[in-house]
């Protein structure tokens, strides 16, 4: 189950000896299973039982190969012990995990969440943010790069629960939605009739749910839109296999003084790597030196999109012999990755793309990033990555996830965990962001203060509009040297209360509820 | 289509001149071939494709795991691993589906490609 957010999504539970999976009802708090799975009782002795059948044996501080223990599904306690024992071989953060009888909790999702780090960081949020799991059997559908299903509308949730502002945050070129007109920044006024705004049974959730994040292909949805302009309009919808474009828009500015190059860079997919060659051509051939990469909403993705951006943006002379990001592991794999067995080797900055042919450069020794909330892991390695060289990161807009870790995720019994396993460092040995980067005039943000000017998000200005806020924030620090004088805004926490300040997108068909009740929470 | 089919098909193929290539007339029984072939090649019983795949381009990229969290970002941010890439070929009369990752090839018997 993902908890981010408060969230849950799929909950398991046993019942007669088979797992069930079932959605859950963040707001409501009900699982399909009553209160069977959080029924959790620890001992040292390993006689607790988990009420679903074996027992199997526990010594305090002994831990068995976790690789034996793999695929025992004949009951809770076989599945938790091999949890507890991949998390004592494998967790970054190992030593700060309790060592809780696997015979004492009788749903293995429940047990994971309990084998994480309680620490938190210097702002006070809790140092692990990315500890979940996922159906196995979802996790592994395979799909075309970049394509789900949808009508190509990004959704963006500046509060998920009543009074509701849902946006558009950016539109995919080519989709239901791009032919219907739907532009960034309009707002969600109803969906199939149910008030989007200030809507509370549980009807109406569930019918924005399932409107806004169709989960089959050729589901027909009436949506009302408001532009900014206060016109209203309804968009009649059908869902589609959607092909996303992670990167929309390239063009360059002539200031006069500076040829500034603006990438939107949304998605480290596959498809990413010839439209970010294809983009850094155009904008090295019109002569850019000063770049804007415009990643508010790019989460990460491959890590090798993440290298070989930066390398395009740096440049051999500054790149050559550098490291990208190494990956550091837990202090039992000082040398080797753990699961792969490899010896680890700093991940370079990639001069070749994937079929070996060289990729073209900007040689710059600064450049612009238009951050947010949704800036996050591969996205912020490239911010990292380019410090660690001694390129110099401007930073425009809000703090960013904070995310210098990653994982392999982990199989077992149907269910696939994922547990934080290695932290990225750059060159100059730096990867402790866990609270993002803020820029340096943000006033109350925890994050790693880089320069840089806090805007809040514009949703009255297009994607690369040179009058959308943060674009015309970097414009005016290229020009000047100087943030805007007001209203700069301070984009630094997720959520302020129910108000999420920054706002979450929403990209994908997610088997889970995100839109919110009120009163229901 | 059985080994030996498959067999000769790799062998006069592969005797004849290749070029990448994107796919003519697509409907609904060209789709169901190149999933299945897709899917086949990759060990798995389903993948999903885009109605327009191979027909604007001779590259395919297929991915693991494009789920998201609550906040819209993908679950595994930094992804060391790689996409799978398959390449559509035409190789003298016929199509051919390459699994760049592994080197393997499928012939495409049902449908109609065109080379660039």
């Amino acid at each position: 189950m993902n908890r981010e957010n408060g969230m849950m999504f799929a909950k398991t539970c046993w019942q007669r000896g088979t797992r069930v999976a079932a959605l859950v009802l963040a707001l409501s708090g009900l699982s399909a299973c009553g209160g069977q799975s959080d029924n959790q009782k620890f001992g040292n002795g390993g006689t607790g039982g988990t009420g679903n059948g074996d027992t199997v044996p526990y010594t305090t501080g002994v831990y068995p190969d976790y690789k034996s223990l793999a695929n025992q599904c004949s009951s809770a306690a076989a599945e938790n012990n091999f949890l507890r024992s991949w998390i004592n071989d494998t967790y970054l953060w190992y030593r700060e995990v309790p060592d809780l009888d696997p015979n004492g909790t009788a749903d293995p999702l429940d047990y994971f969440d309990l084998l994480k780090t309680s620490a938190t960081t210097t702002s006070g949020a809790d140092k692990d943010k990315f500890h979940f799991t996922y159906d196995t059997d979802v996790w592994e559908q395979l799909s075309q790069s970049g394509v789900s299903a949808g009508y190509g509308a990004q959704w963006i949730l500046l509060s998920a629960v009543p009074p509701r502002d849902v946006r558009v945050a950016y539109v995919d070129p080519a989709t239901p939605a791009s032919s219907q007109g739907i532009q960034r920044g309009d707002k969600v006024i109803a969906v199939d009739g149910a008030d989007a705004i200030n809507g509370d049974t549980q009807a109406i959730v569930d019918t924005l749910n399932e409107g806004l994040f169709p989960e089959n292909l050729n589901e027909t949805h009436e949506i009302t839109l408001e532009t900014a302009a206060g016109t209203q309009y309804t968009a009649t919808l059908v869902s589609q296999n959607i092909t996303s474009t992670p990167v929309q828009s390239t063009h360059v500015v002539n200031t006069g003084t500076k040829m500034v190059g603006y990438m939107l860079f949304n998605d480290h997919i596959a498809t990413a790597e010839s439209q970010l060659i294809t983009a850094v051509t155009t904008l090295r051939d019109a002569g850019v030196n000063e770049l804007v990469l415009d990643i508010r909403y790019n989460g990460g993705g491959y890590l090798y999109i993440a290298s070989e951006l930066a390398y395009m943006i740096a440049g051999p002379a500054a790149t050559n012999g550098k490291t990208f990001e190494e990956l550091t592991f837990n202090d039992k794999y000082p040398t080797k990755d753990p699961i792969t067995g490899d010896t680890l080797e700093p991940v370079p900055f990639l001069p070749t793309d994937s079929n070996n042919a060289a990729l073209p450069t900007l040689n710059l020794n600064r450049v612009f990033v238009i951050t947010g909330s949704g800036t996050c892991s591969a996205s912020e390695s490239i911010i990292n990555s380019l410090r660690g060289v001694n390129v110099t990161v401007v930073q425009i807009g809000g703090t960013t996830c904070g995310k210098p870790y990653g994982f392999y995720p982990q199989d077992n019994c149907g269910t696939t965990y994922f547990a934080i396993q290695f932290k990225g460092v750059n060159d100059a040995g730096f990867g402790d962001y866990s609270d993002g980067f803020s820029p340096g005039n943000t006033t109350t943000a925890a994050g790693t203060s880089i320069v840089g000017c806090s805007v809040v998000d514009d949703f009255d200005h297009a994607l690369g509009d040179e009058a959308e806020g943060r674009y015309a924030a970097a414009l005016q620090y290229i020009a000047t040297g100087s943030c805007p004088a007001a209203p700069p805004g301070v984009v630094e926490k997720l959520r302020s209360g129910n108000r999420i300040v920054d706002g979450f997108m929403v990209k994908s068909p997610l088997r889970e509820n995100r839109i919110l009740g009120g009163r229901l929470r | 289509m059985s080994a030996a089919g498959l067999l000769a098909g790799c062998a006069h193929s592969q005797a004849q001149p290749e070029r990448p290539a994107v796919i003519e007339k697509p409907g609904d029984a060209a789709r169901a071939e190149l999933q299945s072939v897709v899917a086949g090649m990759l060990g798995v019983n389903d993948v999903v494709l885009a109605a327009n795949a191979l027909t604007q381009s001779a590259v395919l990229f297929v991915e693991q795991g494009n789920q998201r969290d609550a906040s819209g970002r993908q679950l595994d941010g930094r992804n060391l691993g790689r996409p799978e890439e398959f390449h559509l070929l035409r190789s003298g009369t016929h199509c051919v589906l390459l699994h760049v990752n592994k080197g393997t090839r499928r012939e495409l018997r049902h449908i109609q490609c065109r080379g660039l």
